[in-house]
């Protein structure tokens, strides 16, 4: 289980959030079609010579939309034992609250050279296609983007106390790690 | 210097709580300034993006997906029921049961995680109501799900065969022999348990009839494995292609065969492991950047240089590798454990004419016992949370699984042949 803030989201970040989902079911489904089908075609001996530009770019939007998807479950991996034993409470809100400024900035810079690469690169096309190729690099500062928002409610649900942890819901790892070294 | 201060960075950063992806990143960007590399930052964003894209990477959430498939159906109770066939005779039998269907299903969901959930959530009421210490079944499915990602297909080999350019066939085929292995030195400490604690005596004989019941029960799940390492060694199929195909295989048997799943279960199914994939990606991506500045530093040459000082024997390096493993095994999770250190244990591994398929299984093996080992271990938590007993006592009550598989860790790392010996013979 991981530490889900989507029900604490307003409206408004709900449909972002299930906009991304469906945005990632769909990448994903095709992903799947595709590969099987270059794989069962080549059976037959034909070779889908777009397949690959296009399972390429779905990849990287879905992994990178699946970044912000996993900010909004915060799922993404992090060890917060440590922290949970040693720190008080209080004191774990504010170091919370630096990391969340530090991370805030690391994905600000990443938006802002995503963004410059990928116009920069939007009008070299892909071979087979002829489809930009900023097409794909702009998947990196999108996701990015998403992940700043989800990112930065977050942490105004967590200074707040309002986040899932103040609501009593711990991540599977924290409750079993207090229960282990208490 | 600048090794030492990256992996204090490092280490810092995690333990603080900042999430892995981050963690790498701040780990990479921070020595540019700290000590005036003048690096421009745009090379960050191409190697980030860049990590991602390789094409063979799509075999990630397609492998997870297949795993998802098969772990939320009722294939776990079907593979017990065939490992209950199979070994329920036998003193510590209902142990024995808990290694079987372990090894089984790691070949089909070659998730640690799921296979522990998909195992423990059976097996251990079924072994507390035979006698057993719940600390000890607990501990038991922690240790013997691990077994999933050293047994073909592993999410772990691929990433490591992606991130070392080493054959993912070849690595797969590796990993049967260390992977039996392990479930042998589980199901010897099964035997031994049941028999000295007389809990666990030992059940009648199943007859053929029930046996082969059981079996083809079982089978179209069996059949999962078979595909994957069959399509990629007959040179029918890649990885990435096996991987969709385990996919669609896992889509016909849970809708059609096991009918476990619906349809309209699906769109959430993908978005999980598509979540599972994009968090895995993300880390793999900002782990190219570090690679990059670890690269340019010549921080490799550096260890090689560190290591060799000490001791030009490969014994010695595989010891330290497998400490460092450990350790690493400890606090990380074996994928961000095997991002982080093989761009720096493999280029030493070829200066010590080291295997890269024999250290792949090394390192797999030594992340597995990670998994179920405190303070961070994923399949620990996982029987802690079914059992409903303390991570400690479970931990305690492991002492004999833990000497087991370091033991089998040993004998992986100094006699090649239990790994290599099927590869060899396709070589």
């Amino acid at each position: 289980m991981d530490t889900d803030y989507r029900a604490q989201y307003p409206a408004v970040l709900r449909w972002l959030s299930v906009a991304i989902d469906l945005a990632m079911v769909t990448g994903g489904a095709l992903i799947i079609l595709i590969v099987f089908g270059n794989a069962a075609f080549r059976g037959f001996g034909f070779d889908l010579a777009w397949s690959l530009e296009i399972t390429a770019l779905l990849m990287l939007w879905v992994t990178f939309l699946g970044c912000a998807a996993a900010a909004a479950r915060g799922a993404h991996m992090r060890v917060t034992e440590v922290v949970a034993i040693l720190l008080p409470k209080t004191a774990q809100r504010y170091l919370s609250i630096v990391l969340s400024i530090l991370i805030s900035v690391l994905l600000l810079a990443l938006i802002y050279f995503g963004t410059i690469t990928a116009a920069h690169m939007w009008s070299e096309t892909t071979t087979v296609l002829y489809w930009p190729i900023g097409l794909s690099y702009a998947s990196l500062p999108v996701g990015m983007l998403f992940t700043l928002v989800f990112h930065l409610f977050n942490t105004w649900l967590d200074a707040t106390g309002h986040g899932p942890r103040d609501q009593g819901q711990l991540s599977e790892t924290e409750e079993q790690g207090r229960e282990g070294l208490a | 210097m600048i090794l030492l201060f990256v992996c204090a960075l490092f280490l810092a950063s995690i333990f603080i709580g900042i999430p892995l992806v981050w963690a790498i990143l701040i780990t990479a960007v921070v020595p540019i300034f700290v000590f005036d590399l003048g690096y421009p930052l745009q090379a960050l964003f191409l190697n980030f993006i860049g990590g991602v894209e390789p094409n063979h990477y799509i075999a990630i959430p397609l492998f997870i997906f297949a795993g998802e498939l098969m772990s939320r159906g009722g294939v776990g109770q079907r593979i017990i029921d065939f490992a209950k066939a199979a070994f329920g005779f036998m003193p510590g039998g209902l142990g024995a049961v808990v290694v079987g269907a372990s090894m089984i299903f790691g070949g089909i969901s070659g998730s640690a995680i799921a296979d522990s959930a998909a195992i423990g959530s059976v097996m251990i009421p079924a072994m507390s109501k035979q006698g057993y210490k719940r600390a000890f079944a607990g501990g038991l499915v922690a240790a013997a799900g691990t077994i999933g990602i050293i047994i073909p297909p592993s999410i772990p080999m691929l990433i490591y065969g992606f991130v070392g350019n080493v054959s993912v066939g070849n690595l797969f085929l590796a990993g049967v022999g260390p992977g039996i292995l392990m479930g042998v030195a589980f199901i010897s400490v099964c035997f031994w348990v049941g028999k000295s604690t007389g809990v666990d005596p030992g059940g009648e004989r199943t007859t053929p009839r029930a046996f082969l019941s059981a079996f083809m029960g079982s089978l179209p799940a069996l059949l999962m494995p078979v595909i994957i390492l069959g399509g990629i060694f007959s040179g029918l199929v890649t990885p990435t292609e096996a991987a969709a195909l385990a996919a669609v295989y896992g889509l016909l048997v849970t809708l059609f065969v096991y009918r476990d799943l619906k349809v309209s279960d699906l769109p959430q199914l993908l978005v999980d492991s598509f979540v599972t994939s994009a968090v895995v990606m993300v880390v793999i991506g900002s782990t190219s950047v570090l690679a990059w500045l670890i690269t340019l530093e010549q921080m490799p040459q550096i260890l090689i240089g560190f290591v060799q000082h000490f001791s030009s024997s490969p014994f010695m390096f595989l010891l330290m590798v497998n400490l460092v493993l450990l350790i690493l095994g400890m606090v990380l999770d074996p994928v961000p454990a095997i991002l982080l250190s093989a761009p720096l244990f493999i280029p030493t591994a070829q200066a010590y004419g080291v295997d890269l398929v024999h250290l792949g299984v090394i390192f797999t093996t030594n992340l597995a016992i990670g998994l179920f080992t405190p303070p961070v271990g994923a399949t620990l938590y996982v029987a802690s949370r079914i059992s409903k007993v303390g991570v400690l006592s479970i931990t305690r009550a492991m002492a004999p699984l833990y000497i087991a598989a370091v033991i089998v860790l040993l004998l992986v790392t100094f006699i090649p042949a239990i790994s290599m010996g099927l590869v060899w013979l396709i070589r």
